[in-house]
């Protein structure tokens, strides 16, 4: 019992560090995904076919592929591209902006070009994920309500911002959920790009601790800090979900 | 009507100027193709201010798309329509067809509320928005329409908490709440429980006695019967025999009348 209290004692800094960054690396991420995914998803159902096509291509090259290898790409390949076309190396850049905000004593001794890669990376594959619930919130809209508006005099634009999204967006709620949670736990892929999340640092650890039960119980204290972060945002979206019931089409 | 006449007064000589003319919505040589399908066949429906006029006829006889040709939620393949003066035309710009929308009510067989709004912001959204009345002044508005159609006490309920006949009058305090020159029904009490059906007709029966413009299509005979200035009957996209109810309840002059009044009158 000594032995586990203090083995995870002393790993707890970098444990603490390792969920920390797991976060930050999940928020970033879950951010860059809304950002393309929103209007991605009303590309999808545009009536101008090369936004169609292009939010099509998208949502389909990247549904289409592994993650894993999307981050190799993003890592080996992009990188390579931005430095020989527009000689833009991602590491010198943030240096040079650290330098102009006078806090370049913020630059990490790795460079940051692996997070950036990883977490722009992980962006894009749920980027395209979340087009497509975008996509279907829209379309689960009753058409009649939109002929309902027009009718009554209200523009595309309002009748998109009045109507529609509010519902949209509440049908969302589920599936987007469903998409963040997973993403949590898709974080774990960055460690091939060496970025020292929660599972690559937990793994470390049980390498190096040769009791089998401290080992499990390494295991079990990440597996535990991944469910606690999955089950808050289901916990948010239920709460959610029942505060708004009574406003669903078929509700009673 | 009043400011009808002054605005063409002010805008003086300009030819193209609404002429206050008898009629409220004007529909000539109207043809719709659906792909190869002729659904509408040169019509000419001209409704003059403050009539009620039933359309009524088969199942995919072109009811629906008429009307929904009227306010342009389906574009005409040719023909001409005018609303109080103004032409409707396909090349007319989103904000043009929304000027001339926010004059005409419309009432769907399935109500069509907003379910996110309550049943006050189902009924004051578009004055608010498109006519941009204050707030308070629109609920005013909502709510003495709301009381004209029986629903005061349901101002702050959500349309999901209201019956089929509830929901249907909501919706016709929502189009009545822009003011509107004329009220197109589609059907309004077809998806409706029987008993829920009187509740609905009694509101229009209300409005047309108040003079309102009013096209509504429906299979309820007695309604077009006793209420509507002129019945229209539609068969195969064509107006096949219009008139009074009396002439064309009593004496159908075409067969086809007489052989879709015999069926819906005496269905056993
Ligand atoms: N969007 C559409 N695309 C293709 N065909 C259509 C469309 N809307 C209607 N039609 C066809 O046009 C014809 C007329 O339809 P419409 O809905 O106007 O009939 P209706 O008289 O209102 O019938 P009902 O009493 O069943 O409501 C029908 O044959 C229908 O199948
Ligand atoms: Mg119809």
């Amino acid at each position: 019992m000594g032995a586990l209290v203090n083995a995870l004692v002393s790993a707890f800094p970098a444990l603490l560090g390792a969920t920390e960054l797991t976060i930050a690396c999940a928020v970033v991420a879950a951010l860059i995904a809304l950002a393309l995914g929103i209007p991605a998803g009303f590309g999808r159902v545009s009536r101008a076919p090369l936004v169609r096509s292009l939010s099509t291509f998208y949502v389909e090259t990247i549904r289409g592929t592994p993650l894993l290898l999307q981050l190799f790409v993003w890592y080996y390949g992009v990188s390579i591209v931005l430095l020989t076309l527009f000689n833009l190396d991602i590491d010198t850049t943030v240096y040079q902006v650290l330098t102009a905000l006078n806090s370049n004593s913020f630059f990490p001794t790795g460079g940051v070009s692996s997070f950036f890669f990883a977490v722009v990376g992980l962006g894009f594959n749920y980027g395209a994920y979340m087009a497509e619930v975008v996509r279907a919130g829209i379309q689960a809209v009753d058409p009649g309500e939109v002929e309902a508006a027009h009718s009554l005099g209200l523009s595309q634009f309002q009748t998109s911002r009045l109507v529609v999204l509010p519902q949209a967006l509440r049908l969302m709620i589920p599936p987007l959920t469903n998409n963040l949670i997973t993403l949590v736990q898709d974080t774990s892929f960055l460690q091939v790009l060496g970025i020292a999340e929660l599972s690559l640092v937990t793994y470390g650890f049980t390498t190096a601790i040769s009791s089998p039960s401290i080992r499990w119980t390494f295991y079990g204290v990440a597996l535990l800090e991944y469910f606690v972060i999955c089950y808050a945002l289901a916990l948010v979206s239920q709460w959610y979900e029942r505060r708004t019931a009574h406003t669903l089409a078929g509700a009673h | 009507m009043a400011s009808a006449e002054s605005q063409a007064a002010a805008s003086g000589g300009v030819a193209s100027a609404a002429a206050p003319s008898s009629l409220m919505i004007d529909v000539r040589g109207l043809n719709k193709f659906f792909g190869d399908r002729h659904v509408l066949v040169d019509i000419d429906f001209p409704v003059k201010r403050g009539e009620c006029v039933a359309v009524i006829g088969p199942s995919g006889s072109g009811k629906s798309t008429l009307i929904r040709c009227v306010n342009y939620l389906e574009t005409p393949t040719s023909g001409a329509i005018t609303i109080d003066g103004k032409s409707l035309h396909a090349r007319l710009s989103a904000a043009e067809l929304s000027q001339v929308r926010r004059e005409l009510g419309m009432v769907f067989y399935n109500f069509n509320l907003f379910p996110h709004k309550t049943v006050l912001e189902n009924v004051t959204l578009a004055p608010i928005h498109v006519r941009r009345m204050a707030r308070t002044q629109a609920e005013e508005v909502a709510r003495s329409l709301l009381a004209k159609v029986g629903l005061a006490d349901k101002a702050d309920a959500y349309p999901s908490q209201l019956s089929g006949g509830q929901k249907q009058r909501v919706a016709i305090a929502r189009a009545l709440a822009m003011n509107p020159k004329a009220l197109l029904f589609d059907e309004p009490t077809s998806a409706l429980d029987p008993e829920l059906v009187s509740e609905v007709l009694k509101v229009m029966r209300a409005l047309a006695e108040e003079g309102r413009t009013m096209v509504v299509v429906t299979h309820e005979m007695g309604f077009a019967r006793s209420v509507a200035d002129r019945v229209v009957f539609l068969d195969h996209g064509r107006i096949v025999e219009q008139g009074n109810p009396e002439e064309v309840f009593g004496q159908p002059k075409n067969e086809r009348t007489r052989a879709f009044l015999d069926r819906v009158l005496n269905p056993l």
